[in-house]
């Protein structure tokens, strides 16, 4: 199964749960998103998420200057984008345990 | 930090591929580019650094475009490919971000402009008006004519939906125009006149109206050898032109103001002084023109020419100058020396 299609379905989810513990650049969370094992998550999948769920209001935006180079976009999560995670994440575990329980019934074994 | 020690291998190419990209966004609002793409490059040219495969991991702008824009949930692209125009503009704000990136204080200077912005928004409105009121030659239009414009330019400034890419074309085309009234008006103003020449110059030339001392010259008034004022003189140059005092004149009712007309119908527009229904054109509060001004002295009776020709001009007795006035005549005192009906003066013989 190609995760690149389920990951698109759980992508804002991911990409507030990495932001949740500390604020980050896109390509921060790129990475973040990466090493925790999404590693098929697109580069500018991940950049549209964000601009989405910081047009949705989950999410806080600051421009870091740099001497060296150019700027650096910051993206932080706010009291809204809290909530979210809270809401969707219920969901999902939900959702992964019903799966889990039919996978269970049918004799697969993570 | 160490997100400010950035390796960058190849900046060059990642700018390139960035402006790609944004040229691919282009049918997007500034905002939204910006907000997608703001701080690319720092990121890619990290992800360059990092990554074995550089930016051939990244697929081609287009593909990375089109990813961007669904994932934030933006329509796909209208057109086929960016046009023209698009193109220019992702160029001009890729030259803007990298002069920005380069140099603090161009940096500093394109803040200041960018908060000049409303000011120029209002200013190009005015001056929109100006034109327009000009070209229709209707001075009354100015105040509601600059009204409507201010308020047009400042929704423009405000990227209208609804004019989707003509919004940008629109903008260059009333800038260009703004700016270059601006300019017209400048050099009007300060193009330096010859000392105690008069100039009458042609529309867009070095300067229009008429112009004494560097001092533009409104009205023209002029006195018979009694000291009577007249009106209704015509008044001409040494070129034969005649002196256009009413050019940017208009009446009560906004019409341009014309000048008496002659028997056969012909406006004189020369004819001085110009009056108006407020008294003679000029400002009353620098000079009042007197009703009349003292007499010059009785002339010299006809017997008594030859001697009063000697003592005025030796010169006009030994040369060929049968009725011309002399050129060596001192003062361009308003005497009558061209006249057939004034009374004779000595400055010719026969």
């Amino acid at each position: 199964m190609d995760t690149t299609q389920l990951v698109k379905g759980v992508l804002d989810l991911a990409v507030l749960a990495v932001v949740a513990d500390e604020d980050g650049y896109g390509y921060d969370i790129v990475r973040r998103l990466r090493s925790a094992g999404l590693e098929d998550v697109g580069d500018a999948s991940v950049y549209g998420t964000l601009r989405r769920l910081y047009a949705g209001g989950s999410l806080t935006s600051y421009v870091v200057p740099s001497d060296e180079g150019p700027h650096r976009k910051y993206y932080g999560i706010n009291a809204q984008g809290r909530a979210t995670l809270q809401t969707q994440g219920k969901t999902w575990t939900e959702f992964a345990r019903t799966m889990h329980g039919l996978l269970d019934e049918a004799g697969v074994k993570a | 930090m160490s997100t400010n020690t950035i390796k960058m291998p190849s900046a060059h190419e990642v700018n390139a591929y960035v402006t790609q990209v944004r040229a691919e966004l282009a049918d997007l609002s500034p905002d939204d580019v910006e907000e997608l793409t703001g701080g690319l490059e720092a990121d890619l040219a990290e992800r360059v650094a990092e990554a074995p495969d550089g930016l051939a991991g990244l697929g081609s702008p287009a593909a990375y475009a089109a990813e961007l824009r669904s994932a934030a949930g933006l329509p796909a692209r209208s057109g086929l490919s960016p046009s023209w125009w698009s193109q220019q503009v992702a160029v001009f704000h890729d030259n803007i971000r990298d002069l920005r990136r380069d140099s603090a204080l161009a940096n500093e200077v394109i803040d200041f402009l960018v908060k000049l912005r409303p000011a120029w928004w209002v200013l190009r409105g005015l001056v929109i008006a100006w034109v327009g009121a000009s070209v229709v030659g209707v001075r009354a239009l100015l105040l509601p004519l600059g009204i409507l414009a201010v308020v047009a330019s400042v929704w423009l400034a405000r990227r209208p939906k609804v004019l989707g890419e003509a919004t940008g074309l629109l903008t260059l085309a009333l800038n260009a125009v703004a700016i270059v009234a601006c300019l017209g008006w400048w050099a009007s103003y300060s193009t330096p006149g010859d000392p105690n020449a008069v100039v009458y110059g042609e529309s867009g030339g070095p300067a229009t109206g008429l112009v004494y001392n560097e001092q533009s010259v409104g009205n023209l008034f002029v006195y018979d050898r009694d000291g009577k004022a007249l009106s209704d003189v015509r008044v001409f140059t040494d070129r034969g032109d005649p002196i256009d005092l009413r050019r940017d004149l208009v009446g009560d009712d906004g019409s341009p103001l014309k000048g008496p007309a002659d028997i056969y119908g012909k406006d004189w527009s020369n004819a001085a002084p110009v009056v108006t229904s407020n008294g003679p054109f000029g400002d009353p509060t620098v000079w009042t023109p007197p009703t009349a001004i003292p007499p010059l002295a009785p002339t010299p009776e006809p017997s008594a020419t030859a001697t009063a020709t000697e003592t005025v001009d030796p010169s006009a007795t030994t040369g060929p100058t049968d009725a011309v006035p002399s050129p060596t005549t001192t003062r361009p005192a308003p005497r009558p020396t061209m006249s057939t009906t004034a009374p004779p003066v000595p400055t010719t013989t026969r």
